[in-house]
């Protein structure tokens, strides 16, 4: 039941995306000015300079990061992210994947699709596919996280969404949960082609994945989809930044 | 978004919008909105079922109040123009000392008409002429709240007599004021009474904060400079200065504007925060302290809505509920037009409530988007941007010109105003009532800051072309701006053309638009226009031609009378200021071609002064003999000052001005020995215009004499449209010249009831008897005379004793 006052003067604020905190409402806000005061100051945008490929800030220009360096040049893929993965976005993440809050892929999805549309959109043609989840994880969540954000960008981008990959194994121990080296091993056919063979030499395939924390899915299947004669580049919402991995 | 004032008004605007556009004709539209409100009911889906049925209901409501008010706005008095009426009433505004005027409103209670005393409740206007120096002083005792006794001569108020000159009985009717009283003297007016309100409470309060600042100022410039700033006496303000601010778009910063008002109540607000009182005290405080300052500082328009809407604030504070400024905003417009609803046409109240709602609307969107800079500086440039851009249309159709440095200006000024000048000159006041010396060591701060800023503002103001006048804007053209500039605001704002190129390109195609305005159109007109512009006793005549080209003929003008120091008025009268130069800018004259000055008498030449000044000229013309008199050498010193070029007349020559126009000299030859010494009369210039085969002769003031020696020099066709010499005095316009000419028309421009008895009636009859028609400004306003190959048309502002 709405105050006297409301019904006069109407309902001039907005909910956060976030936290449903109340935030003032703009004409013409960009989806990451939807939020209320606190999540603004919780969320840490990526500062630049950053490493030109996984997109990790660095404080020097124009390089790579330490972790890009160990990684040989053909596996290198470039990287962008709307935030930092910090105790905010583990949160965000969290209520998102591990409680079901699904509304929550929209305004991630909205977000990274306009970073998509600043950094990458230049290239002419691309598609858009996604880190997949196994069918029996998304049986277990309801819903598959990489996917609902990759048909979002698709949308607001005007770009098709394909399903190249799929992913085999299955285990109980989340990704999320282990060690760098226990991942790399854990990763080794882990994901597997499922697209036609198609004449796609040097077509861009953009991938869309939640959080990047050292890069390995991301590529594992980057090593995939250029067997199958794409160039992948990988968006996330989150990436970790050394001191909270 | 659901804001349901917001509807309101709309729909509001909407039903003014149908009044206006039917004249408010009931039938029309109570079947009009019959049909809306089915149609609504019936197909609308259910979503905005409710916000439409909102808008069209507003919409029919105001309209009934509309065409109701405009049908009970007319006067109960019956009497007749001219008469002399005794009346009682109660002073109603506060009264206006101006120069030797003495001006206020006056609330009837009777008046003795054809011997008996009626009731009236009418209100007038009342105009006294102070006649000595002691009345003058005297006249500073008269306080609103008076019951006075006083014989008045009423007068309706006058209708413009140039296009686009202001309405002045419309602009009284709207305040439901019908009739002017006029007397001479103040020993007219008798006290008999006197009724004290709220108001005279106010009023001894004003005068005390007013007397304070006399103390406070010794610069007296400064002195009314701040008082207007401070309490809203307008009046006080030098002219000169206001002039220079209306011209930069600066003019609401010099009387209290409506950011003045949130920017003190914000500013107090935070003080008794400070001072250690709860949110919801200090707001009860705050509510109960405006309406004493809106009260103090006179309850213009825009004060009122400032006042209003940080009322409502703080409401919201003390009670604890939402701020939502936009309905408040409404609310204020809403309760505003329920008292007085004929201000929705007032220009003041308009552009005070559009600039507010764009700069509520426009400006966080806007400053989120200015990619580098500090946020004060951000929210500053795109608010000073919104207000222009929003405030645009409104001063084009109502003033018709706007500087290029208003936005540089707000951008630098308004913040300094608002954050320096307006809490010391607060803070002084308030302080030289505890201790004085402080007060005036304030102030002598603030002087010299103001005197410093001032010369700013004048060295901008040198600068010359920044000054564009606007042709008057059809509906076409504002419509197209509005569009064009809420699609460029949304381009800009919204997320869909972050990185695109489309903002560019709609913001650039709006920017050429107001060149359109400035420029016109750019295909040729389909007449060349002559205009006859009335400026009293006097000539000026103003030819634009097909391809815009601007001429102008003499600029009428009077002789400037002696006046003792207490007789001057703020604001005199000046031919060319007040009527030459806004008829000239109201036709969007950006710059002459060609000023004529036939000779120097000071009925056509004065108001060249004024004209000289505001726009750029390419040559000026005038007749062969020297200069003589006093004002004729101060002008042609001014012209050689702006380097401009004068031409001696080339008598005998013809001048192509375009395809199908030339001018043909025809007089004065300066070997005629008669011309020096006589008066200079004689020595006007002659000129043959030639617009598309029909001729046109302007004639100055020549005499008897000249008109013989035209007559022995050229042998003069049929003359299409005749200039009636010397504001037809019987000693011109001969018989045999009109004979010769035998022209079809003839234009005089001459005062109303002027103290020549211009024109003599022999000159009418001798140019009747020839068959001519007549068009005179003193009967008929400006005419205006339409030339194409096909036909004249002629047309004037009086319509109602054109034709006879």
């Amino acid at each position: 039941m709405r105050s006297w006052w409301s019904k006069i003067f109407g309902d001039s604020s907005a909910s956060c995306w976030f936290c449903q905190s109340p935030r003032p409402r703009v004409i013409g806000d960009h989806v990451w000015e939807q939020l209320c005061a606190g999540c603004m100051e919780k969320r840490k945008i990526l500062a630049y300079p950053q490493c030109k490929v996984c997109g990790k800030p660095s404080s020097i220009d124009d390089s790579f990061c330490y972790d890009c360096q160990r990684t040989p040049e053909y596996e290198r893929v470039v990287n962008i992210s709307c935030v930092e993965y910090n105790h905010w976005a583990r949160l965000v993440v969290q209520q998102w994947k591990y409680r079901g809050d699904e509304r929550l892929s929209r305004p991630m999805g909205l977000w990274m699709a306009s970073l998509i549309k600043q950094r990458f959109l230049s290239r002419d043609r691309f598609l858009i596919t996604y880190v997949p989840c196994h069918r029996n994880r998304v049986y277990e969540r309801g819903f598959d996280q990489a996917k609902q954000l990759a048909h979002i960008i698709g949308a607001q981008l005007h770009v098709p969404v394909m399903d190249l990959l799929v992913r085999q194994s299955y285990q109980d121990q989340q990704q999320s949960k282990r060690s760098r080296e226990q991942r790399l091993q854990a990763l080794v056919g882990a994901f597997s082609y499922q697209g036609k063979q198609m004449d796609v030499s040097g077509q861009s395939v953009l991938l869309v994945d939640d959080v990047y924390t050292t890069g390995s899915t991301v590529r594992e299947c980057a090593k995939l989809l250029r067997r199958a004669n794409f160039q992948p580049v990988a968006c996330t919402f989150a990436r970790a930044n050394s001191e909270y991995v | 978004m659901n804001r349901p004032l917001v509807k309101v008004v709309i729909g509001w605007l909407m039903g003014v919008l149908c009044v206006q556009l039917t004249g408010g004709q009931w039938l029309l539209y109570t079947c009009g909105f019959m049909v809306v409100l089915i149609s609504g009911v019936t197909f609308i889906n259910s979503e905005v079922r409710g916000s439409y049925l909102l808008v069209a209901l507003t919409c029919m409501v105001s309209g009934f109040v509309y065409s109701y008010t405009m049908l009970q706005n007319v006067s109960e008095l019956r009497i007749a123009s001219d008469e002399d009426i005794h009346v009682t009433g109660t002073i109603e505004s506060k009264p206006i000392r101006d120069g030797d005027q003495l001006r206020f409103d006056l609330q009837l209670a009777q008046i003795w008409h054809q011997s008996k005393w009626i009731h009236t409740k009418e209100r007038i206007k009342v105009v006294i002429k102070i006649e000595s120096m002691k009345q003058w002083e005297q006249s500073q005792q008269v306080r609103r709240g008076w019951v006075i006794q006083a014989p008045l001569h009423m007068e309706r108020p006058s209708l413009p007599r140039n296009p686009g000159a202001f309405h002045y009985r419309d602009y009284l009717q709207q305040q439901s004021i019908f009739w002017i009283g006029k007397s001479t003297g103040l020993q007219s007016l008798k006290q008999i009474g006197t009724e004290s309100s709220l108001m005279t409470w106010i009023d001894r309060v004003h005068q005390l904060f007013t007397d304070q600042m006399a103390h406070l100022y010794s610069d007296t410039e400064v002195q009314g400079f701040m008082k207007g700033l401070l309490l809203g006496d307008r009046y006080d303000v030098p002219m000169e200065w206001e002039e220079q601010y209306q011209t930069l778009g600066l003019v609401h910063i010099l009387s209290i504007s409506g950011f003045h008002v949130s920017l003190l109540v914000g500013a107090l607000f935070l003080m008794l925060r400070y001072v250690g009182m709860t949110r919801e005290k200090s707001a009860w405080l705050m509510l109960c302290f405006l309406p004493f300052y809106v009260l103090l500082t006179g309850a213009e328009s825009p004060i009122v809505r400032a006042g209003l809407v940080s009322g409502m604030m703080c409401l919201a504070i003390a009670w604890r509920k939402e701020k939502d400024i936009l309905s408040f905003l409404c609310l204020a417009a809403l309760i505003q037009l329920c008292f007085e609803p004929f201000l929705i046409f007032n220009p003041g109240f308009q552009l005070s409530y559009v600039v507010t709602a764009a700069l509520i609307v426009g400006t966080t969107p806007l400053a989120n988007r200015f990619p580098y800079g500090y946020e004060w500086f951000r929210y500053t440039l795109a608010g000073a941007c919104v207000a222009q851009a929003a405030s645009f249309p409104l001063l084009v159709y109502y003033f018709h010109e706007s500087s290029l440095f208003s936005l540089m200006a707000n951008v630098l000024f308004a913040p300094f105003f608002s954050v320096v000048v307006l809490p010391i000159g607060y803070g002084s006041l308030l302080v030289s009532f505890l201790v004085l010396p402080i007060g005036i060591w304030l102030t002598q701060g603030l002087t010299w800051i103001i005197q410093f800023s001032q010369n700013g503002i004048e060295w901008v103001q040198q600068v010359s072309g920044h000054l564009f006048s606007f042709a008057h804007p059809n509906w076409i053209w504002l419509s197209v701006y509005i569009l064009l500039m809420v699609g460029s605001w949304w381009t800009w704002v919204s997320v869909r053309y972050v990185h695109s190129k489309i903002p560019w390109l709609i913001s650039s195609v709006w920017i050429c638009w107001i060149g359109v305005g400035i420029w016109g159109t750019f295909w040729p007109a389909s007449h060349h226009e002559i205009t006859m512009i009335d400026v009293g006793q006097g000539d000026a005549f103003l030819i634009r031609t097909k391809l815009g080209k601007t001429i102008l003929i003499d600029g009428g003008g009077r002789l400037p009378y002696p006046q003792k120091e207490w007789q001057k008025r703020r604001n005199p009268f000046d031919v060319g200021e007040d009527v030459v130069v806004p008829f000239l800018t109201y036709q969007g004259v950006n710059q002459i071609d060609l000023l004529v000055s036939t000779h120097g008498d000071a009925d056509h030449l004065q108001g060249l002064g004024a004209v000289v000044k505001r726009f750029p000229i390419e040559k000026i013309i005038r007749n062969p003999l020297p200069t003589i008199s006093k004002l004729e050498k101060e002008w042609t010193r001014e012209v050689r000052g702006r380097d401009i070029p004068i031409h001696i007349a080339p008598i005998g020559q013809i001048w192509g001005i375009e395809p199908g126009v030339s001018i043909t000299f025809l007089y004065p030859d300066f070997r005629d020995e008669a011309l020096y010494g006589g008066t200079s009369n004689n020595a006007g210039l002659v000129l043959l215009f030639t617009i598309d085969q029909k001729h046109i002769l302007f004639t100055g003031d020549i005499e008897q004499h000249a008109e013989e020696k035209i007559l022995q020099a050229w042998n003069l066709p049929k003359i299409d449209i005749y200039k009636v010499a010397h504001h037809g005095s019987k000693t011109s316009s001969t018989e045999a010249f009109i004979h010769q000419m035998r022209p079809r028309y003839a234009l005089i421009s001459v005062g109303e009831k002027n103290l020549y008895g211009h024109p003599s009636p022999e000159v009418v009859g001798r140019l009747q008897k020839a068959g001519t028609q007549i068009y005179r400004t003193d009967q008929m306003g400006a005419v205006t005379v339409r030339i194409n190959q096909e036909e004249v048309q002629f047309s004037s502002m009086l319509q109602e004793k054109g034709r006879e």
